[in-house]
């Protein structure tokens, strides 16, 4: 058996529970692909968003010292474009959209500080950008003063040379306090100029011009003096804005965020890696329980296998183990062994018996196989074995083999119950295919001819087209039967002392569709075993009764044992001599007795009435084969016809002649008469009368024709 | 992966599956697994060292005022679009005035007249400020309380004195017109035309109102020379302290200042005056402007948030009297006026 064969028989007629069993694998592993594709697509858009985010909160960071410094320059320089202020406002405004929009993007739980941060960090910008508006409303208020109060004082000291030398100091000390709060940004400075501001209101300028300049200095002064609390107060504030500390607590917060984001990032890729590591444990788990299976269906394979091939009774392989093997031979020989007459060991000693001396044979068979070339024993039906060997290297003595089995089972004894039991096998032995059918034709050979020894079936022995060859003579007899071409064919029995014809002998013929007739030789041994026989034998009695009517001449007609024994032709021959007594006179059975005669009574009987019709018994081929000097007597038998193999030669040779005087003077003193077949010369014919024979035929007398009537 | 016709045994179908399973696993873990790693960990500060851009640490002086740039971003359907609501009579309640009405396109973008007149002939509190280069203030308004031209344009339309619109009034009556329900449809999509989208067009055509490469801005640029005159009166601009509220590329409109800080005005009683004190309540506010452009300021008399100076030298001594203390000589107002005048720009090519 194939195990491959069998393994594709299983995997096809699998549940269809198996078949939803992979689809649904496949389904988790697909849905698991498909999670793990969106979890891969999502840590790596959020790696990016988060790495934008603090980038973009550096950058904030920076924007927001940059801001404070370009305010610081707005202070320090008297010239300066305040729209640059305003530049960086909206670009810090930007960025915290922009951190606003990118948190979103990534926001975890609701918990978390950032958005309240953010917000906050919104308001202090809000907060810090109305502080600077304010700023610069004072910053320029304060710088033109700062400018002013020295450069008035400058003109009214050079446009009014008279002023007093007291008004000269308070101008001058004036410009230096301002000049030295301004440049500390220290309101506590401050105090120095409210003296000379003071001294300088009290003054009242009589000059037009210079009462001018002078309400425009104290003015200036009395700006500066107001303004620059403000002015410092405002600048702190913003430089000190909570923006910078709410943007660390930011970042912060941020980066604690992104270290729990990773956590769980990390987490879910364990996650994966375990599952991961799962299916990798199920497939081994799942390769080692199919390897399980299939060595446990390779078990079940092989018993089923050795239950199927195996002979129960024996042990030895059986008939389909035979088939399967001997097709993978490819140079076969096979010896078929049978037991002769295995009938009659189980009908002796019982069916036990048998089965014991086949059990026993087997052995026999088995021992004898030879251990190289490859070869088996093999149990082929009730009583039938086989040695089968592949000669595929060497070339096997088949005949020492059969000889062996022939002695070893020759000598075997098989003691069953204390009871001896002996039994002798005849082999048929074949190297060709159909190996069982050419073997079993030469075995029947054997068993026909020369039993319990073996045959060789060989190509000439063309046993298949013998049997084609019978097929073709049993149509063509059936043919005939129909068709009227079964003839009679009649040669004249002559008197040797008289020369003259005195009976016929009736021959079968049997005439081909294109005319040509065909001698006995060609069909009736293959009809004899055929059904169509009595059918022949009667076709014949009706011909010769009919021929022989109206003719004065003595007739004689060939019977088998067989046929006497057969009731139907006894019966239908025995009405033929009833209804023609006359003719009854002038018939003579011809008895073949090529077989010997078992059934006696029979054949006693039909004689003892044909002989009381008046009809004659006569031994056909007398000293050949089965001659029973016994039946000589038995039958009352009137002539017998000496066998064409005495006659023959019969003019050289001098043992012939002797065993025929025997038969003649043996004959002579029972008042049997003798016939000379075969005599087909002048000179056996001459022997043939010198030693008394009574009658004689053969071609040189008379060859059959299809008449009653001699040419 | 095959599915449906499986030939083969049991374990071998396990077996397949199971490894394009791994196949696939490989697959996917290896960019998954790859990328957050590094990424957190190395390369993480090299990255955000990379996007700090190093700015000048040190600065060298410059000019405190800018040349207008001489293009600027906008949508153009929407500015056209813009343009016809400008001039659109409908957006008044009594269909008596546009914008156009008080901000005269032909001349400097303001009113002429030192008090717009609104609707039913309401006279307004302030002078109106020109459109033009509007959209380079920090604030809107006289006071600042409009962040932005959007929030500005929806100002005027709503004030009773100025078109005496409401919101839904202006939605009902664009959307009746089927010319601008379909322009406004085609830009904005909707069928209804809403009141953000108005003033959105609006506040975008205003942003086409720039008035590039005057000869100032031409002298900025080291394209042009100034004549001397207006050569020194830049530097007696600078040199009275002008340039420390009016500077940027407004040359003013990025600070508020107070009106008259060393010898306070007289303000007048008739007229409800909006200044900062108005949005913040604080008193130290009082008087206190967005300072005005002194971009076209030749083309945009009368002078000063009531309008109250009729020409360029008196308002210089006005604003050198009651901001410097000073009287400014005849040369010195010669000299400022020459300068004031290259201040002039080019018409804005929206409207050219």
């Amino acid at each position: 058996m194939n195990p491959e064969r069998e393994h594709t028989a299983t995997a096809e007629n699998h549940s269809p529970g198996l078949r939803a069993k992979i689809y649904f694998t496949i389904a988790v592993a697909l849905l698991v692909g498909v999670l793990f594709a969106y979890y891969s697509k999502q840590a790596k858009e959020q790696t990016t968003t988060r790495l934008t985010l603090m980038s973009v909160l550096n950058q904030l960071d920076h924007q927001q010292q940059e801001l404070d410094g370009e305010i610081l320059h707005s202070g320090f320089f008297l010239f300066h474009d305040y729209d640059r202020l305003h530049a960086m406002l909206a670009r810090i405004d930007k960025s915290l959209q922009d951190t606003t929009e990118l948190y979103s993007q990534v926001a975890l739980d609701k918990d978390s500080p950032v958005p309240e941060l953010l917000a906050a960090y919104h308001a202090s910008l809000a907060d810090k950008e109305e502080l600077i508006f304010r700023f610069l409303t004072a910053n320029s208020m304060l710088k033109n003063s700062a400018m002013y109060v020295p450069g008035l004082s400058r003109r009214i000291m050079l446009e009014h040379p008279g002023i007093s030398h007291d008004y000269h100091r308070l101008l001058t000390d004036l410009t230096s306090a301002l000049y030295l709060a301004h440049n500390s940004m220290d309101p506590d400075l401050l105090g120095a100029m409210a003296q000379p501001l003071e001294g300088l209101a009290g003054h009242r300028p009589q000059n037009e011009g210079l009462q001018q300049l002078h309400q425009a200095l104290l003015a200036h002064g009395r700006v500066f003096n107001k303004t620059l609390p403000d002015y410092n107060h405002l600048l702190n504030a913003t430089m000190d804005s909570s923006g910078g500390k709410v943007l660390n607590q930011l970042q912060q917060a941020l980066q604690e965020e992104n270290r729990r984001w990773l956590t769980r990032l990390n987490s879910l890729s364990y996650l994966f890696f375990a599952a991961f590591m799962g299916s990798v444990v199920l497939i081994i788990l799942l390769l080692f329980k199919t390897e399980r299976e299939n060595q446990a269906l390779n078990r079940m394979s092989n018993a089923l296998h050795r239950a199927a091939t195996r002979d129960q009774l024996t042990g030895l392989a059986n008939r389909f183990a035979f088939d399967s093997d001997q097709t993978r031979c490819r140079h076969p020989l096979l010896l078929l062994i049978n037991i002769d007459d295995f009938k009659h060991v189980n009908d002796l000693y019982g069916v036990r018996a048998g089965d014991y001396v086949l059990n026993e044979l087997a052995a026999i068979f088995r021992q004898l196989l030879p251990e190289s070339p490859w070869g088996d024993c093999y149990r082929l039906g009730g009583d039938d074995f086989g040695l089968l060997l592949d000669e595929e290297k060497e070339q096997i003595a088949a005949e020492e083999l059969a000889r062996r089995v022939l002695t070893a089972v020759g000598q075997a004894e098989f003691n069953y119950r204390d009871q001896p039991i002996r039994v002798n096998v005849s082999l048929g032995i074949s190297r060709l295919r159909p190996l069982l059918e050419t073997a079993d034709l030469v075995l029947n050979e054997v068993k026909k001819h020369r039993l319990g020894s073996f045959l060789v079936y060989q190509e000439e022995l063309n046993l298949q087209e013998r049997i084609a060859g019978n097929l073709e003579v049993l149509e063509n007899a059936r043919r005939a039967l129909n068709q009227d071409d079964v003839l009679a064919y009649y040669q004249p029995i002559v008197d040797n002392t008289s020369g003259e014809i005195i009976k016929y002998e009736a021959l079968v013929r049997l005439r081909n569709p294109d005319g040509q007739v065909l001698s006995p030789v060609m069909f009736l041994e293959v009809v004899k075993e055929s059904s169509l026989y009595p059918e022949f034998t009667r076709r014949m009695v009706d011909k010769i009764f009919a021929d022989f009517a109206d003719c004065r001449y003595g007739f004689s007609l060939n019977l088998s044992i067989a046929d006497i024994l057969e009731k139907e032709v006894r019966d239908y021959i025995m009405a033929k001599v009833r209804d023609y007594p006359e003719m009854a006179q002038r018939l003579t059975f011809e008895i073949l007795e090529s077989e010997g005669v078992e059934n006696v009574e029979p054949v006693q009987a039909f004689i003892e009435q044909v002989k009381a019709a008046g009809c004659q018994i006569a031994i056909d081929d007398f000293g050949s084969g089965y001659s029973n000097f016994a039946h000589i007597l038995q039958f009352k038998v009137d002539s017998i016809k000496i066998d064409a193999s005495l006659i023959r030669n019969i003019h050289q040779d001098q043992q012939a002649r002797v065993l025929v005087r025997t038969i003649v003077d043996f004959c002579r003193q029972l008042g049997i008469r003798t016939v000379a077949e075969f005599v087909h010369s002048e000179d056996v014919l001459r022997v043939v009368k010198e030693l008394g024979i009574d009658y004689s035929q053969g071609y040189h007398l008379g060859q059959p024709t299809p008449h009653c009537r001699p040419e | 992966m095959r599915i449906v016709p499986l030939g083969f045994s049991t374990g071998r179908r396990l077996g397949l599956a199971a490894a394009g399973l791994l196949l696939f696993f490989l697959l996917v873990w290896q960019p998954g697994v790859g990328s957050p790693g590094p990424a957190t960990s190395a390369a993480a500060p090299a990255a955000w060292a990379a996007a700090k851009t190093p700015e000048g640490a040190t600065r060298t002086v410059r000019e405190p005022i800018s040349p207008i740039p001489r293009r600027i971003d906008y949508d153009p359907a929407k500015a056209e679009l813009g343009r016809r609501l400008f001039h659109e009579t409908m957006l008044s309640v009594d269909h008596s005035v546009s914008c156009a009405s008080c901000h005269d396109l032909d001349g400097g973008g303001h009113d002429p007249r030192p008090v717009s007149i609104g609707i039913h002939g309401r006279e307004g509190n302030m002078a109106s400020p020109t459109v033009f280069n509007a959209v380079f203030n920090f604030r809107q308004f006289w006071n600042g309380r409009a962040v932005d031209l959007q929030e500005q344009a929806a100002g005027p339309l709503q004030d009773p004195l100025e078109m005496g619109m409401s919101k839904e009034e202006v939605e009902q009556r664009l959307s009746a017109d089927q010319d601008y329900r379909t322009t406004f449809g085609q830009i904005y999509g909707g069928r209804q035309v809403r009141f953000e989208q108005v003033v959105d067009a609006l506040a975008e055509f205003q942003r086409a109102l720039i008035t590039p490469d005057s000869p100032f801005d031409l002298y900025l640029r080291g394209e042009a020379v100034l004549q001397p005159h207006q050569q020194l009166g830049y530097l007696e601009f600078k040199e009275l302290g002008c340039v420390t509220c009016h500077n940027g590329v407004n040359i003013g409109g990025n600070s508020y200042q107070q009106m008259g800080v060393i010898y306070p005005r007289e303000e007048r009683k008739d007229r409800e005056i909006q200044d900062r004190r108005a949005i913040t309540g604080r008193e130290a506010d009082r008087q206190v402007f967005k300072v005005p452009t002194l971009r076209n300021i030749a083309l945009t008399a009368p002078y000063f948030h009531d309008g109250s100076a009729a020409d360029l030298p008196e308002a210089l001594q006005i604003m050198a009297h009651h901001n410097l203390g000073v009287e400014l000589t005849s040369q010195q107002i010669f000299a400022l006026v020459a300068f004031m005048e290259t201040l002039t720009g080019q018409k804005p090519a929206i409207l050219r």
